[in-house]
């Protein structure tokens, strides 16, 4: 419905793009299209919602939307925070990252869509046509992503700040946004030219990633560790370097206009330099960044012709590691090809890592949440009573969430189809593959992982966390095991991505409780330390029974895609 | 489009001295060809030998050649829209916005076209069903098959009826009824004077379904004839006559290194 009326409003210029030289009728059918295609493309927002591939409608509207709901949030710092300048350099800064971001990580698959090239170019499109097309297409979806982000900063300073606030707000988000745009040009190009176009996508996918750290972050730790009176101490204008900062040039021009007889030389300046800023930006970005963008696209899409075809070439190095720790750890040949088609094919599928790498950020994410946060005192009192406590427990069991996530996703590709292989070779038990698989799993992510918390553990409670650690690393296993044995039913990257059944929650509430359960426990029992090396050799006991009882999984019980 | 005209005996399209640079590597060498309406071209090569740039300079993909491409006597350099809109291309892989319905992409298609929407409708409609996908006109593209892609890719490449044809491995995936199909549909609509450009690695469809059979190799065309006419020189088979002209004489020395490799 939106898209309707989005295209009626840039038809009512027919008349103009006729005189262009630019086709109304295809540039409308191209646009309606695309916006079409935009709404049935999966995106950031959706896309941990595990879903099984069904159809998705009406997806920028959900991103639309979430982006609307972080926009109230964001609101509140002009809502509250009424000294000058502060509340919007800081509305204004978050404004910028998250359309920067939202962009780089939904938006760039468009960018660099190829198809167009065979779909579209084939046809009597002239050359206008399909560039106004394009540029009207990112502006469509750029503006409604800054509209979304600005409506609640937008109605709320016209209702309660008045005409004037209201109308320097839309100036400040249209010039917010022509910045954004600045910045993700600037950061395609610094990627382009130090990685090569192939590894641009994944770039792509850690900037993902980051983005879904970002939120997290955002949404646990900063709104409970700076409390509003820390913000509103602050003197925005007197932070050194301040003048640098695009937000407070903003936060600049509102000062300007709402307080103009008041304002200093220097506000003055700056609000002239956000005025100037964008069109410099757009000239800088036209004139001089166009060209070489374009022909850096066009270089990301030209693989595949005769032209080219640079595969991208392996290091031996890169996978000599891999092949000794393989040869050491997983010396039958079945269990070795699990494990090295586990290792390699984590690393190289994109969809895997977007899904899986996040969670990494969980660990110390809720180790700060629940050792900081909700205590008394400043950040050195919370400190030392952390030190006194014996919250390493804690972030020991937290790691766990790392196993389960990597074990949750290893089987889920979206290129299961790929897995024919498994069933077309001569092995009777495929449980050696899932062994190998679940041995890679646990070298490449858990011990990492571990062995930077053993490291922290040792560093601040000192050297007697170590049998705690080797208790908590084992329970960690077993827990890792009963979840690969319950949950994961599938061959390394075998399956279509699907939505968790009702009962499977039930399943992994109950085996999640295992580790909660022995975790207490664990903390119960920490001051008698013989009783933990017991435990810990019970349980090293335990994990290699588990383990080999997964190695024994036969094909009836697994899970076969379609 | 009105003003073009055709005539048998004049060329359809007319390549001249073509030539493509890509930096350092040259891909095609001074290509000359005259094609003729009516004709269907087969044009076979091995990888990399210069078909894929050959076919994205006559569909207008490439526009920095040297050389000249005629077609109707114009240079698709004056007026590339004009001559777009009576080709049809469908390309070697199924690059394909699989998030419409079938009946959603050919109408996008036939629009660029400047197709009136009713036409499109009951055109792709029927095309669908004579493809034998008529069922799932209105199912999203994303859970079909290589094999029904191709055919909804095959139907955008036609349905605005052009007059010059460029098909690119246009029975990947299909099964084999389609395929029969696809190659009745080529000798009608080369009957019906459409000009068929069909690049493949199939010899022996290229070898039933071609009048006129070019051989690219290293950027050069090495053989230009019907499939009677390169027979003369003593090779029986398409596939020989290939592997002769491509430098692969003794056809099984690849085949010998690899039972070598595996004893």
């Amino acid at each position: 419905m939106l898209n309707k009326y989005i295209i009626k409003f840039i038809l009512l210029f027919k008349g103009l793009y006729n005189s262009f030289g630019i086709n109304p009728n295809q540039l409308e059918i191209i646009l309606s299209t695309k916006l079409k295609m935009d709404d049935r493309r999966p995106n950031k927002y959706n896309q941990f919602k595990g879903g099984k591939k069904k159809e998705t409608k009406n997806s920028s509207l959900l991103i639309m939307l979430f982006l609307a709901v972080m926009g109230l949030f964001i609101t509140i710092f002009i809502a509250f925070f009424k000294q000058p300048f502060l509340g919007h350099t800081i509305y204004f800064s978050i404004f910028m990252i998250m359309l920067a971001f939202t962009l780089i990580s939904d938006f760039t698959s468009v960018l660099i869509d190829t198809k167009d090239n065979y779909i579209i170019l084939p046809r009597p499109v002239n050359d206008r046509t399909f560039s106004v097309a394009r540029i009207l297409h990112i502006g469509i979806h750029i503006s409604k992503m800054a509209f979304a982000i600005a409506i609640c900063g937008i109605l709320y300073s016209f209702i309660f700040e008045g005409v004037i606030s209201g109308l320097v707000f839309l100036l400040e988000t249209l010039i917010a946004t022509v910045l954004s745009i600045f910045l993700v040009n600037i950061t395609y190009l610094v990627v382009l030219k130090i990685t090569s176009p192939q590894k641009f996508k994944d770039f792509i996918s850690y900037f993902q990633i980051a983005f879904s750290v970002l939120i997290l972050v955002a949404y646990y730790i900063l709104p409970r560790l700076i409390s509003k009176s820390t913000i509103e101490s602050i003197e925005i204008q007197n932070i050194t370097l301040i003048g640098f900062v695009p937000s407070f040039w903003l936060a600049s021009l509102h000062e300007v206009a709402i307080n103009f007889k008041n304002a200093t030389l220097s506000t003055n300046l700056y609000a002239a330099l956000a005025v100037l800023a964008p069109i410099i930006s757009l000239y800088l970005v036209v004139k001089v960044l166009a060209k070489g963008f374009n022909q850096k696209l066009a270089s990301i899409s030209s693989s595949g012709s005769d032209a080219d075809n640079t595969a991208t070439e392996i290091k031996a190095a890169n996978t000599s590691f891999m092949n000794k720790i393989a040869s050491l750890i997983a010396p039958d040949p079945i269990e070795n090809a699990g494990f090295k088609i586990s290792w390699l094919l984590s690393a190289r599928y994109r969809d895997f890592k977007v899904k899986v790498y996040p969670s990494f950020a969980f660990v110390p994410v809720y180790f700060v949440y629940f050792g900081f946060i909700g205590k008394r005192g400043n950040l050195a009192e919370s400190w030392n009573k952390l030190m006194e406590g014996n919250m390493y427990i804690l972030l020991l069991y937290l790691s766990s969430f790392v196993l389960t996530t990597v074990l949750q996703h290893i089987s889920m590709t979206d290129k299961y189809k790929a897995a024919w292989i498994y069933f077309t070779t001569p092995h009777q038990q495929p449980g050696k593959i899932l062994g190998g698989m679940f041995k890679a799993v646990i070298v490449k992510y858990y011990l990492p992982f571990y062995i930077i918390i053993t490291i922290f553990s040792i560093t601040f409670w000192g050297f007697s966390v170590i049998n705690d650690v080797i208790l908590s690393f084992m329970i960690g296993i077993i827990y890792g095991l009963l979840v690969a044995l319950f949950q994961v039913k599938g061959l390394p990257f075998s399956q279509p991505m699907v939505v968790q059944k009702g009962g499977k929650i039930f399943v992994s509430m109950l085996i999640l409780s295992i580790p909660v359960g022995l975790g207490f426990l664990h903390n119960f029992a920490v001051k008698w330390e013989i009783v933990i090396w017991i435990a810990a050799l019970i349980m090293s006991v335990l994990a290699w029974v588990s383990f080999n009882q997964y190695r024994k999984e036969t094909w009836n019980t697994l899970e076969l895609a379609d | 489009m009105e003003n073009i005209t055709e005539n048998t005996t004049t060329p359809i399209i007319s390549i001249r001295n073509l030539r493509k640079n890509y930096g350092d590597k040259q891909v095609l060498k001074g290509v000359n060809l005259e094609i003729y309406p009516g004709q269907v071209i087969g044009y076979i090569g091995p990888n990399g030998a210069g078909k894929s740039t050959t076919v994205k300079i006559l569909i207008g993909l490439i526009e920095d050649f040297e050389g000249d491409v005629l077609m109707y006597n114009k240079s698709i350099k004056d007026d590339i829209v004009a001559i777009k809109s009576q080709i049809g291309y469908v390309p070697e892989n199924a690059e394909i916005y699989d998030v419409l319905t079938p009946l959603e992409y050919l109408d996008f298609v036939g629009k660029l076209y400047g197709m009136d929407e009713e036409d499109i409708a009951t055109r792709a409609l029927k095309l669908l069903t004579a493809f034998g996908i008529g069922l799932n006109a209105n199912q999203r593209m994303d859970t079909f098959s290589k094999g029904m892609k191709q055919k909804v890719l095959l139907i955008s490449g036609i349905i605005h009826n052009p007059k010059i044809i460029i098909l690119d491995e246009p029975l990947s995936g299909l099964d084999a009824n389609a395929v029969i199909m696809v190659k009745e549909l080529i000798s009608l609509m080369a009957k019906e004077g459409k000009t068929i450009f069909y690049c493949s690695h199939m010899m022996d469809v290229v070898e039933k379904v071609s009048d006129r059979i070019l051989l690219i190799n290293n950027g050069e065309i090495v053989a230009d004839g019907s499939f009677e006419q390169l027979k003369a020189g003593g090779d029986q088979t398409l596939e020989k006559i290939f592997a002769k002209l491509t430098g692969k004489e003794e056809g099984n020395t690849d085949a010998a290194d690899v039972m070598n490799a595996l004893n």
